[in-house]
């Protein structure tokens, strides 16, 4: 049979493999309990065009008491959030971000979707986003 | 026949069963004090006994219980002055019978929760460390360290929250006053009703005496402008001393999942 690939080749692949199953080890990981204010926290997950289309984004988000603050990075910069509020009649979250585009024109993200398993340290929030020129579901869950 | 009258009168009351007299309960021995004059909140010396957890509730007025749940929830802002996240988290977690309680999985019994957990606790002096234990004997088997050397809180970035938070303690006449911030947020602070909200901004004021020997006296005030929109102070309560020493007992020990309210396994 013939090798296909080269030793250095197979080393490579190998240290690859390696390092994603460490990434899938720290991911697999179990969130942290967080029993106070249930939006406090680090998310990650997927947003698109589609299911099927979809691309991670991290969003974090925090509270003070009065407002709540953070950060949505869709893969492409951090974006601090705004206006955002929870509503406690079926845990809607509403958030808005404002980032620039590959030509630096504006683009206002909107972001809207409800608490899952609330009770749960990996709750999850599922939705859809919106900007001036696309639109989508997203999923993320808490870490 | 005013003769057979009277004979049936006199029989009825020679029949009548004897009322008990209450008997009358001894009265409490004093608060014992120590040679300095500070309150013990312990066992005398070669004693033994620990508090017992009460009944407590930790709510701003009083409701109507059944067990750890509200009997109404409408009574809801009688308990505290929720913020409205709060009020509904707290709400959905007396709903569901407090499945996701942490407690139920060995987390410790922080905050108010400390005085109400079952199994009790004592309360040890170290007076030459200028510190008081207060040990846990339910749940995870943890301890509480108060300070009371004048120390003051860790600020900025030395704050390292924690379950129990940073205490620290000074007496004013008979009453020990706790002051404790620091807290992380991966417990509930009360038992009964389960499932109150705090966030990392809790500031504790707790004020513990011991009105006579048999009773210890617990009252705390919230402030917390994270969860609730003023500060509050829960109603006092009672918890009574028991004369032998508290049991061992881990929460850990063979708990590989914890049972739910209704006997289910949460998982």
């Amino acid at each position: 049979m013939t090798r296909l690939l080269s030793p250095a080749t197979d080393v490579r692949k190998q240290r690859l493999l390696s390092i994603l199953a460490f990434a899938c080890l720290l991911y697999s990981g179990p969130a942290v309990a967080q029993e106070g204010h249930p939006l406090k926290g680090s998310w990650v997950g997927t947003w698109g065009p589609s299911q099927s289309h979809a691309n991670e984004v991290l969003i974090v988000l925090n509270w003070n008491g009065k407002i709540i603050s953070g950060m949505l990075n869709p893969g492409t910069d951090n974006m601090p959030i705004k206006n955002a509020t929870l509503n406690p009649v079926g845990w809607v979250v509403r958030f808005e971000a404002d980032g620039k585009d590959r030509a630096g024109n504006l683009v206002t993200y909107v972001v809207e979707g409800k608490i899952e398993n609330l009770g749960l340290p990996n709750r999850s929030i599922t939705g859809t986003w919106k900007s001036q020129k696309e639109n989508g579901p997203f999923k993320i869950s808490r870490q | 026949m005013r003769f057979l009258l009277t004979i049936v009168a006199l029989a009825g009351s020679l029949a009548a069963p004897a009322v008990a007299q209450p008997t009358a309960k001894p009265p409490a021995a004093p608060t014992p004090h120590w040679p300095d004059g500070r309150v013990n909140l312990g066992p005398l010396p070669g004693g033994k006994g620990h508090w017992n957890s009460g009944p407590g509730l930790l709510s701003e007025t009083p409701i109507k219980m059944n067990g750890a749940f509200l009997a109404d929830p409408s009574d809801v802002d009688k308990v505290a002055p929720f913020q409205p996240w709060a009020k509904a988290l707290f709400l959905y977690r007396q709903q569901t019978q407090a499945k996701d309680d942490p407690h139920s999985r060995c987390q410790g019994p922080a905050g108010p929760r400390q005085f109400t957990t079952p199994y009790g606790l004592e309360i040890v002096d170290q007076p030459e460390l200028k510190r008081i234990l207060i040990l846990s004997a339910g749940a995870g088997h943890s301890w509480r360290t108060i300070y009371t050397d004048g120390r003051s809180h860790p600020t900025g970035e030395d704050v390292n929250p924690t379950y129990y938070g940073h205490s620290v303690g000074h007496w004013e006449n008979e009453t020990l006053v706790i002051d404790s911030v620091g807290f992380n947020e991966r417990f509930w602070m009360s038992g009964r009703p389960v499932g109150m909200v705090h966030t990392d901004q809790l500031h504790l004021i707790e004020r513990i005496s011991r009105p006579d020997f048999n009773t210890l006296r617990y009252e705390a005030t919230i402030d917390d402008p994270g969860a609730y929109t003023r500060p509050w102070k829960g109603q006092a309560f009672n918890i009574p001393w028991s004369p032998v020493e508290s049991e061992e007992f881990f929460c850990t020990d063979n708990n590989r999942y914890g049972l739910q309210h209704d006997g289910s396994i949460a998982k």
